[in-house]
């Protein structure tokens, strides 16, 4: 397991590394020259020697390979350069933003296991009656539904129709239930046809017959014999949702005003603050690739088969 | 020997009730004409779809990109069906005109990923070593990134832009293709017939074009047709952000992003916007889960 772990890690170590490659590639395709930027931020425009001066400064006449080494070992000490929009370091600006989108996220994450769960076992076992039925057809209007579309229907209604909340959210209980609606019902709805699958798939199983010609009871056959089966494939779907959840950020907290880095970033794009973008992104990544690093770790704990398996790693 | 057989005679009939005991309202889908039939209706609901969205401004009643102030944020009514916005154009005519830019966008990103990413797994399933490992960290890498997360970025790099987004998704999405084809071609490349083929004289491109491509693209279609919902609301997503169309072009994701201003007063320009994507998106799904079910012997 330790000798799993450490192999993961190494793994994770260049997957991070290759993530921040493509994240200084895309900023290098950015059209407008940092330089320039500086000084157009600050509301002058420079002359041609002096642009030149700057550029020198900040080493951009360097070999590309030697940029990328330069911004790397920043990278690492945690120093993502300045904001241009704030004009403020970037990780102050992070760590003001990030704490607010890793609540919805959050929040959202546990709603989400808290109905996706018994609705899909629901499923799987009422499978072709009407519970069903209803279930299914429910969660596929739900993963067809725009999730702007849906917060901004939800809002309509409840906001500016019914006045039961602020049409801007403030970071409280009242004020996150919109946002966590919006972000999770359609994330919902898909897990309940894969946590479905997965309970259905196990349920075909020779064990399950045996369990019940052996008179074990229904619930027990599905709590202790089917659902330790179940769930790792779903826990690695969970870990696969947080991109999902994480993505989806962007959009719910432009339309509910959410003040996280989601909400940042699309404001950063329209001002071409390109260091908050590439914090954005690399957080994003190291966020995503830690959970799921987690969940695969969990899934080996959790299941032996995996183990047995995988011996030689 | 017969004991066994016996036993798995019980086995299966036991799981076909199971499976289809009940006189479910679904039944007729369950036989394989039934699959046939329903993939038939939702393939022409499809196709009326995508040629109201093709010739859509044939059948607008108004100029989609006028502006009449005198008219401006009508409700829907008899002049109007779904209303006018801001700039007094209507909401009905924008949604047929903008649906011919929202469908080329879908199918031009789902053509560029499918083929980039069958071309990509192909080349590394069929020749493996340093060019398989290498096409597959790269893969790794991309997948760290959550999908809109790296548009978002890449989008915000190089500049809003419709071509852009779907540079942006492309760069992203085709991971899966690869990754599929992939492990189709590795496990053909030691079949008989594929051996016998290289007997016989074909050449690489002979065997992977000729031998395999049947092979994998029942598979690449199946996932390319179960995308296009998704890849539609990612690209409305986009573009709901700003991040795509420029005005004043109509594009149903910008127009539900215009529409959010004007939510207390004018909500239909949101509702019917939105109401366009999803009813898209439903029948799209649809076809691509009974094309799923058709082709897929899992299932």
């Amino acid at each position: 397991m330790e000798k799993y772990i450490l192999k993961r890690f190494l793994q994770l170590i260049i997957v991070l590394f290759g993530v921040t490659l493509i994240t200084f590639i895309i900023t290098q395709a950015a059209p407008s020259d940092p330089a320039e930027m500086k000084y157009i931020s600050m509301g002058t425009i420079p002359s041609e020697e002096l642009l030149e001066q700057t550029r020198e400064e900040m080493g951009l006449n360097d070999p590309v390979i030697v940029q990328y080494g330069r911004w790397l070992a920043n990278v690492f000490h945690g120093d993502l350069g300045e904001s241009s929009k704030f004009s403020e370091p970037v990780l102050s600006q992070m760590a003001k933003k990030l704490p607010m989108t890793l609540e919805l996220a959050g929040v959202s994450f546990l709603v989400m296991i808290a109905v996706a769960f018994p609705l899909g076992i629901l499923a799987a076992v009422k499978k072709n009656k009407i519970a069903d039925y209803i279930i299914r057809v429910g969660s596929f209007f739900g993963i067809s539904m725009p999730n702007f579309w849906l917060g901004l229907i939800l809002m309509y209604i409840f906001a500016v129709r019914l006045g039961w909340f602020n049409v801007v959210s403030e970071n409280n209980l009242s004020g996150i239930i919109l946002p966590v609606l919006t972000l999770t019902i359609p994330m919902i709805c898909g897990y309940i046809r894969q946590i479905r699958t997965a309970i259905l798939e196990e349920m075909n199983s020779d064990y399950v017959i045996g369990a019940r010609s052996r008179g074990i009871s229904e619930k027990r056959i599905l709590f202790f014999h089917i659902m330790p089966n179940a769930i790792s494939p779903i826990i690695t779907l969970m870990g696969l949702s947080i991109g999902g959840l994480l993505g989806g950020t962007a959009i719910v907290e432009t339309v509910f005003s959410w003040q996280g880095i989601g909400n940042m970033v699309v404001e950063a794009i329209r001002v071409r603050d390109y260091n908050l973008i590439q914090a954005y992104v690399i957080w994003m990544a190291v966020i995503y690739v830690g959970v799921n690093l987690l969940a695969d770790i969990l899934c080996r704990a959790l299941d032996p088969r995996i183990r047995l398996k995988n011996k030689s790693d | 020997m017969s004991i066994n057989d016996s036993r798995e005679t019980v086995k299966n009939k036991y799981i076909e009730k199971k499976l289809y005991g009940r006189k479910g309202f679904l039944k007729a889908a369950k036989s394989a004409k039934g699959k046939w039939i329903r993939f038939g209706i939702l393939l022409t609901v499809a196709v009326i779809v995508v040629a109201a969205a093709m010739f859509g401004h044939v059948f607008a009643p108004y100029d989609p990109v006028e502006t009449d102030f005198s008219a401006a944020l009508t409700a829907p009514g008899a002049g109007h069906i779904c209303g006018t916005d801001n700039l007094g154009r209507d909401v009905f005519s924008r949604i047929l005109c903008g649906a011919g830019s929202s469908f080329s966008l879908t199918f031009l990103c789902i053509a560029i990923i499918s083929i980039l990413g069958m071309i990509l797994g192909a080349v590394s399933g069929y020749f493996g070593g340093i060019i398989d490992t290498f096409i597959m960290r790269v893969t790794d890498v991309l997948l760290a990134f959550p999908d809109s997360v790296f548009a978002i970025a890449v989008v915000g790099v190089i500049g809003p832009g419709l071509l852009n987004t779907v540079l942006a998704l492309s760069v992203i999405w085709w991971t899966k293709y690869a990754r599929v084809t992939r492990g189709l071609v590795s496990q053909m490349r030691s079949k008989d017939y594929i051996t016998e083929a290289r007997f016989g004289g074909a050449g690489t491109f002979k065997i992977l074009y000729k031998y395999m491509l049947p092979n994998i693209l029942p598979q690449i279609i199946i996932m390319a047709t179960v995308d296009i919902g998704g890849m539609m609301l990612t690209l409305a997503g986009l573009s709901f952000l700003g991040l795509s169309t420029q005005p004043p072009a109509p594009e149903w994701g910008y127009m539900l992003y215009e529409g959010k201003s004007y939510l207390q007063t004018a909500p239909w320009v949101m509702i019917f916007a939105g109401l366009a994507i999803f009813i898209t998106v439903i029948v799209f799904n649809l076809l691509g889960d009974s094309l799923r079910d058709i082709l897929d012997p899992k299932e």
